[in-house]
């Protein structure tokens, strides 16, 4: 287990007030959607949990071998499947954020781990290191098997890290664009 | 009515559907999900693949509207997101539910100020965090 962030959300506008009772089954399609509808609304809020997801050999992006695009490429196959330890961490997060919800008051609590929609991060696959066995690019950024090549986004992050990335995708971007600018000498040796 | 991907039929089947899961109500004053001014809306917010939904709709029926929301819940679902997001931004249905009748851009709304001294504790913390050199 590494961690996670909780992130409180402010409460639901409308729609998405009634798109959730929806979902749970909190408001029926009908004569008694107005009253259920009212019911919860301005009195939802939530919580999500963002768990960092380890590297593990058996989450692959490859090339199907079958599926491809209109140009003939290849399209991505992805394979993913849930870690214990992420599980773990998804279950141990729900139980926390019920807490805090209930001690705020709240009537009802629902969960739904993992989210089936929202914010996934894609991260990984492409991952930074010293070691050319273990990982894609260098501690800067640049390939280890082509020497003209920078990956800068989010592939390069070697767990999926337990926050929102952008923040440090900013910062790799700069890191690495600043490190491209010192070694322009000997940058493809 | 505007352009619309949807045929004459299919509209009204369009128009049933959202009667089914928004009905009018003589309780809170407000119009079903199928009042014209609504439905047209909605005509204007399509989205590719609406007519094969309500096709599947159509299948079961009104009177099994229930049986196909449980059977087909990702059908159903895009359906109810179309219906919800154009019945909730209706003027009439807004200001029954005592909002103001506009979108929030560009004079945002007034928020309901909740007890800040709840942050007292929160504020009278020592950091927790790590000084940046």
């Amino acid at each position: 287990m590494r961690g996670y962030l909780l992130e409180s959300h402010r409460g639901a506008a409308t729609v998405e007030t009634v798109m959730t009772g929806l979902e749970w089954e909190e408001i029926p399609w009908g004569p008694g959607h107005h009253a259920a509808a009212r019911k919860l609304h301005k009195r939802i809020t939530g919580f999500v949990a963002v768990c960092e997801d380890m590297p593990e050999l058996h989450n692959t992006v490859t090339l199907d071998p079958d599926l491809k695009d209109s140009n003939g490429i290849p399209a991505p196959k992805i394979s993913y499947t849930l870690s214990e330890n992420s599980i773990k961490m998804m279950d141990h997060s729900i139980v926390r954020i019920t807490e805090i919800l209930e001690a705020a008051g709240a009537t009802q609590t629902h969960a739904v781990a993992p989210i089936e929609y929202g914010g996934w991060h894609w991260l990984g696959t492409a991952r930074m290191g010293t070691d050319p066995t273990t990982s894609v690019v260098n501690e800067w950024g640049r390939a280890h098997d082509v020497k003209n090549l920078f990956i800068v986004d989010g592939s390069i992050f070697v767990t999926s890290s337990g926050l929102n990335p952008t923040s440090t995708l900013q910062a790799m971007a700069l890191y690495i664009a600043d490190q491209m600018k010192q070694r322009l000498e000997t940058l493809f040796d | 009515m505007p352009d619309t991907p949807l045929d004459q039929d299919e509209q009204e089947i369009l128009s049933q559907l959202a009667a089914a899961i928004i009905p009018a109500s003589d309780t809170y004053a407000v119009p079903g999900a199928d009042d014209a001014q609504i439905v047209r809306d909605m005509l204007g917010s399509a989205y590719a693949g609406l007519a094969a939904d309500l096709a599947s709709f159509a299948a079961f029926g009104v009177e099994k509207a229930e049986t196909f929301r449980h059977e087909h819940p990702m059908t159903a679902g895009r359906l109810e997101r179309l219906v919800v997001e154009c019945y909730y931004r209706d003027d009439r249905v807004l200001t029954s539910l005592g909002l103001e009748a506009r979108p929030p851009f560009p004079k945002g709304f007034e928020v309901d100020q909740g007890d800040w001294s709840l942050l007292d504790p929160v504020r009278a913390m020592v950091p927790i965090y790590r000084a940046v050199d």
